[in-house]
């Protein structure tokens, strides 16, 4: 094949292309073979969750797959990090007895009897920012990465495929709920680059994650709702842009309403408007 | 294998038709991402010149041993100047009072003696005797002179005899002189040594603290020079007891002691701390993991501006596809195996200085030819995937950094004082 300067690709979409090795199986491709060609820039794997059977079951086990790989590469990192990284165990007992036997905790435990409990949350607490601050790894930031991971994976992806498929309806797609929800899921495979964070010293960049999030997210949502490229745009970001407006307004609300209950602050916004009358 | 790098060696080339027939197809475009992958992966091989830095590097262990050995060392230097300039400054000293004593003795020698001859001749015996009693030293001819004149006490006779080191002949001769008999003179020795033994009785606790024999002390005492009396009175005169300077001193001597004892906890402490997997292994691992992702850090610093590129093409009536936009794009990266250098840390701790900045400089040479030659590659790239010619790539790629870094910015500023206001 020759080439012009000039030419295009656009004719030769490989979205809508043939002889691709996954569309002539047809047995579907594993979940594993389907993430990792999303991961290469593959866009046979959305058309292949798109028209598979029970594409929101599919999805459903694609994104469990994707929390339990990441969720595993985090264990196994911790552990790994924890070899290689100091034990700071050892000198954080002997400064907590240290500053325990100084007579000013004494002074402070006989004018404050919670003050040896708060001392101990404080004490604890600063020690695992520290470790944080540190880059070592700390069985709180595991936890809360495996957590938010796991949860807040599933939740994003409920209610992003919830309001992009509402918001794709709107421009008139045919595709089903089930469809959306199970190549979005397919969206969410760069979170798998977490799994490079294994091996202690390796961190993946959620800057990198979120934008190669949302580049997939956009072929998902051009594939499964066979949008033109600035609708699938506007379908990709309107969910981000109403979910911010929600938090800003819910947060703005409820912070006036938390002020509002207290009546100091209270009278004093009423002087203040008394005043600028 | 050698299709791959014929492939390689295409884009280098920036070869349309290569570039154009790798968009076409996944599989191409898979093959542009594995291609960056790799590519950065050779780039990021810099980071192991670090390698011998981390080997070399002292753990915190032996960076406290190191600490501690310093301060030994200078603990040791210091105490050795402030000897030598004590030594120095005293034998100056002694210089200096003998010249004073000789320049003095030159000056005044004679007029004193004369004086000192008129005194003894003009003098009451008891003057002179109440002046030899002064003297830190006398001979047994001066005692001689004066004791039969003036008969001295007892008391007086013995510190005399004391002083002059008198024989026992010279003793009974003297005595004689005096008027004094050998009893009155053993009777005032003994009343001098009960006065000892009461004081050195009273001055036991303080040995007993510092565990010295009675003959260590008494070789301290002629050293300083006193005697156990004296010292008794020097340590009521401060309002202390003998058990509380005792107790003082042997805290300090026991200081040294409990230093070390400090050190070696410490040290213990210290050790605790280090890695399971021992601190280099575990810096070579470290460093193992920052090369592994190096490729997405390359990718992250890039990625926000391609997809604006993205966008900015799109709307100027570019063609390609995302997966097409972001394999031209990943192919862009194929000569970033001259990045190698940049990625290389300091290595002046490793090297001689002239070899590092040499190596340092090749750097950055090198990473500006690659700079230059992937942006090329770049607008031949995003041109080809969008049907674009290499000007109207350059316009978009500026495009793009005017939207990114100017036209943005403002809008976030308009839309804040909007809000805001």
């Amino acid at each position: 094949m020759s080439y012009q300067a000039g030419e295009t690709l656009a004719d030769t979409d490989s979205l809508s292309r043939n002889g691709e090795p996954a569309e002539n199986d047809r047995t579907p491709p594993g979940v594993l073979r389907l993430l990792g060609r999303t991961l290469l820039l593959g866009s046979e794997p959305y058309a292949a969750v798109r028209d598979g059977a029970k594409p929101g079951r599919r999805g459903f086990v694609i994104i469990l797959v994707i929390i339990g790989l990441v969720v595993l590469a985090q264990l196994i990192g911790y552990w790994l990090g924890a070899l290689t990284a100091p034990r700071l165990d050892s000198l954080q007992s002997l400064l907590y007895t240290a500053a325990v036997d100084l007579p000013w905790y004494a002074e402070q435990v006989q004018l404050d009897p919670t003050f040896a409990t708060q001392f101990q949350q404080g004490y604890l607490v600063a020690w695992e920012a520290l470790r944080i601050v540190l880059g070592y790894p700390t069985l709180t930031a595991t936890g809360a990465t495996i957590a938010a991971v796991a949860l807040l994976t599933l939740l994003n992806w409920f209610v992003f495929a919830v309001l992009a498929h509402w918001l794709a309806r709107w421009y008139g797609s045919r595709a089903r709920f089930g469809q959306t929800l199970g190549v979005l899921a397919l969206a969410y495979a760069p979170l798998l680059l977490r799994v490079v964070e294994v091996v202690p010293g390796a961190v993946a960049p959620l800057a990198l994650i979120f934008l190669l999030m949302l580049a997939t997210k956009f072929l998902a949502l051009k594939t499964v709702h066979g949008l033109e490229s600035v609708a699938a745009l506007f379908v990709l970001l309107a969910p981000y842009v109403i979910v911010l407006v929600v938090l800003a307004v819910v947060l703005l609300n409820g912070g006036a309403y938390g002020l509002a209950q207290n009546p100091t602050i209270n009278q004093a916004l009423q002087v203040q408007q008394f005043l600028s009358q | 294998m050698k299709n791959a790098l014929r492939t390689y060696s295409q884009i280098l080339q920036l070869r349309g038709d290569t570039i154009h027939t790798l968009l076409q197809s996944d599989q191409g475009i898979a093959f542009a991402v594995k291609l960056f992958l790799i590519v950065s992966l050779i780039a990021g091989l810099g980071m192991w010149a670090g390698l011998p830095s981390a080997l070399r590097t002292p753990t915190l262990v032996e960076r406290f041993d190191g600490v501690i050995e310093d301060v030994r060392e200078t603990v040791a230097a210091v105490v050795a100047t402030i000897e030598s300039t004590v030594a120095a400054m005293e034998g100056e000293i002694e210089a200096a009072v003998d010249t004073a004593a000789a320049e003095f003795d030159r000056r005044f020698g004679g007029v004193i003696a004369q004086a000192s001859a008129l005194f003894d001749r003009f003098a009451s015996p008891q003057m002179r005797l109440t002046r030899l009693l002064e003297q830190r030293t006398v001979t047994v001819d001066e005692i001689e002179a004066v004791v039969a004149q003036a008969p001295p006490t007892p008391a007086q006779m013995n510190q005399l005899l004391v002083r002059a080191g008198a024989s026992e002949a010279e003793t009974g001769r003297l005595l004689r002189l005096a008027g004094l008999t050998a009893e009155q003179l053993a009777a005032v020795r003994a009343a001098e040594q009960a006065q000892t033994d009461a004081a050195m009785a009273e001055l036991q606790p303080l040995l007993d603290q510092l565990g010295m024999s009675q003959s260590e002390f008494d070789a301290l005492l002629a050293q300083i020079p006193a005697t156990p009396t004296q010292v008794s009175d020097w340590i009521k005169a401060l309002s202390t007891t003998p058990e509380a300077v005792g107790s003082l001193l042997a805290r300090i001597k026991a200081t040294p002691d409990r230093l070390n004892a400090l050190v070696a906890q410490t040290r213990a402490e210290v050790v605790k701390i280090e890695p399971a997997l021992g601190e280099r292994p575990s810096r070579v691992i470290r460093l193992g993991g920052a090369w592994l992702a190096s490729p997405l850090h390359y990718a992250s610093s890039w990625m926000l501006f391609v997809l604006a590129l993205l966008v900015v093409a799109k709307s100027v009536g570019g063609r390609a596809t995302v997966n097409q936009h972001l394999g031209a794009v990943a192919l862009s990266a194929a000569p970033a195996v001259l990045f190698l250098f940049v990625y290389a840390p300091d290595l002046s701790d490793v090297l001689l200085a002239p070899s590092a900045v040499a190596i340092h400089y090749t750097g950055r040479i090198l990473a500006l030819i690659g700079v230059l030659w992937c942006g090329a590659l770049l607008l031949k790239a995003v041109g080809v995937a969008h049907g674009f010619g290499m000007w109207k790539s350059l316009g978009v790629a500026l495009l793009t950094w005017v939207a990114l870094y100017v036209v943005a910015p403002l809008a976030v500023a308009l839309t804040t004082g909007f809000l805001v206001g």
